[in-house]
């Protein structure tokens, strides 16, 4: 069949069904970024709901609470204290609407915004809508992002261990891990999404679906689903999902339904693809609690850092110039460099605007490389732009003698001002 | 007028019928036709043929919905002038959508595909689609709309846009070769 037989054919088509699209041409579509709000919205009720239903009484929905969140939970919800809020994460930065940044301490009060909710309508609510959409509730339990260059192109994987709940009782039916790829290609000026693949339910059909329909290298997966596993270690966070058309255990994922990967998307996109018309950063300080928009923020930024740990070719080579030694990687160059400028909650930029990717070190922060546990100052980068990596030059102090062996972890560490550590990130291979 | 009106006129062989169509239709029929040709005057003479052949086959047909008829007319005459156009002509949007559709119909060969058959496959795999992405699949290939104006006038990104059709024409291949269509 000709390509041109298949137009031809489509000319052809049921006059209804050219009658629909024909009418719905000429009438605008409401606003489809608002129902991701509205999702949005809805999680943020029933990530409230949970604590405020074990207050309620349901003394079984403790395991909710234990399963999902391994760090802890928040104060419980009183009738007189009808302000609800939301769970912790003990450690977790949290990034203020001002842009400043601190650390919960996990006792309730630090991170989060308040909400004038009462508990017991907020958990009807949250059925009702259960309910009305036919959803099943879950709770991610993990959840990571990670860029795979592919040349020229890069893969976006993101997987996410998924706790199915009966109901809000919190019975587990079963954790799942579902995986998702996006592929996105160099355009000349920017990276584009090219094509997304749903890997679906990966706990026992993985590699064929991978591989065979999907075309994702299992390594790629692999990895996703390592530093799942590895973040779900050192922060620890959940949130609940309602996912829609999640039937008995599986998890494909129906594009048409706005659940854990379209969200995700949208908040990965909000933090690495600014738009300027793209509120979704609205959607993270407004539609949910902070605390898990600072996580996820934050796990993006330690997602993108990841890179260099999981897919730089660390070089393995000092060179001494200016009597610094110099650590090499390479790094694919993706756009989000760009991205960390105009992020308002990255307001005190940690990279510079220039499209060469010039990295600057805000005068008030300071990035520290620890070898084997040691620290180093770093005292300059350097970046050379060279198609698709960036190659990034850390020149630490004069200390570090180009002869000492690595035997560990290279670890790179950002201090706020305060001397606080902003974020780190692994680099060794 | 009443379209019901307009195709009495056309039984009635009055010419006020056409003067009617052009009225309530020539605007829309020649932004199909513009965005398929990329070419005004190819595409007011596109539309104007398409009056013409409306005439003709009005009666005998009765069609259901005036305008989606005459769209099909219209976008039927652009393919005929589009076929005429060589590669170099043809604007990059149009070589774009072509790619497309290339991932659903891989092949170059001419076939035996028998029309009909091929188009109540279609006919059958949009009609068990959400109306939502039946409608974003016509906008895409049935009225050559760009992405950007689609995502634009459904409020989404371009890159949702983008990733729902390239599942429609997954499905759309996997559902033809279930059919036994050579793609």
């Amino acid at each position: 069949m000709k390509r041109e037989e298949f137009l031809r054919a489509l000319s052809d088509l049921d006059e209804s069904i050219i009658a629909e699209a024909a009418a719905a041409r000429l009438t605008p579509k409401k606003n489809k970024r608002m129902l991701v709000f509205s999702l949005a919205a809805c999680l943020t009720l029933i990530l409230l709901a949970i604590p405020i239903g074990i207050m309620i009484g349901a003394a079984s929905t403790v395991s909710i609470v234990t399963t999902a969140t391994p760090s802890t939970a928040k104060t419980p919800q009183t009738a007189e204290n009808p302000k609800a809020s939301v769970l912790d994460t003990p450690g977790a930065t949290i990034f203020e609407n001002d842009g400043s940044f601190k650390t919960d301490d996990g006792q309730g009060s630090s991170g989060g915004l308040s909400y004038d909710l009462n508990g017991e309508q907020t958990l009807a609510w949250a059925k009702q809508v259960k309910e009305e959409n036919e959803a099943v509730l879950g709770i991610i339990k993990n959840y990571t992002s990670v860029l795979v260059p592919d040349g020229k192109a890069y893969y976006r994987v993101t997987a996410m261990e998924i706790t199915v709940l009966e109901d809000f009782s919190g019975t587990e039916r079963e954790t799942v891990t579902a995986v998702y790829a996006s592929r996105y290609e160099w355009d000349l000026h920017h990276y584009i999404p090219a094509s997304e693949y749903t890997i679906g339910k990966a706990t026992n059909r993985a590699n064929d679906t991978i591989t065979e329909n999907f075309g994702v290298r299992i390594d790629m997966f692999e990895t996703a689903l390592k530093c799942t596993k590895k973040h779900s270690e050192s922060y620890p966070y959940a949130a609940l999902f309602l996912l829609k058309d999640a039937k008995d255990t599986d998890l494909a994922i129906e594009e048409n339904t706005y659940h854990l990967s379209d969200y995700a998307d949208y908040v990965l996109d909000a933090c690495l693809d600014y738009e300027p018309d793209f509120d979704a950063f609205g959607l993270i300080t407004i539609g949910i609690p902070f605390i898990f928009s600072a996580n996820l923020i934050r796990e993006v930024f330690l997602n993108e850092l990841s890179v260099y740990r999981s897919y730089a070719t660390f070089k393995n080579e000092y060179e001494d110039f200016d009597n610094h030694t110099a650590l090499a990687f390479n790094i694919p160059k993706f756009h989000n460099f760009r991205s960390y400028e105009v992020d308002s909650v990255f307001s005190e930029t940690l990279f510079t605007k220039n499209q060469d990717a010039k990295l600057a070190v805000n005068p008030g922060y300071r990035w520290v490389v620890t070898v084997d546990g040691r620290e180093y100052v770093i005292t300059r980068f350097d970046i050379q732009n060279t198609e698709p990596f960036i190659s990034l030059h850390l020149d630490i102090g004069p200390d570090f003698s180009q002869d000492q062996e690595i035997t560990d972890k290279i670890r790179l560490n950002i201090y706020g001002s305060e001397n606080n550590l902003l974020c780190y990130a692994n680099l060794s291979n | 007028m009443d379209y019901k009106r307009i195709i009495a006129l056309f039984f009635e062989r009055n010419e006020e019928g056409i003067k009617a169509a052009r009225q309530k239709y020539n605007r829309y029929l020649e932004s199909i036709a513009q965005k398929m040709l990329a070419s005004k005057e190819e595409a007011e003479e596109c539309v104007s043929d398409t009056y013409l052949a409306a005439w003709n086959s009005i009666p005998p047909n009765k069609p259901d919905s005036l305008m989606a008829y005459l769209v099909k007319l219209t976008r039927n005459l652009s393919l005929d002038r589009l076929d005429k156009q060589n590669a170099k002509k043809r604007k990059t949007e149009t070589l774009l959508l072509m790619e497309e559709i290339a991932e659903i119909v891989a092949s170059e060969q001419d076939s035996l595909t028998d029309s009909l058959a091929l188009r109540e496959a279609i006919n059958r795999f949009l009609k068990q689609l959400p109306k939502e992405k039946r409608v974003l699949f016509m906008r895409r290939y049935f009225f050559f709309d760009i992405v950007e104006e689609i995502a634009k006038a459904e409020k989404v990104s371009e890159s949702k846009i983008k990733t729902t059709l390239y599942r429609i024409r997954l499905n759309l291949k996997d559902h033809l070769l279930r059919e036994g269509f050579v793609v």
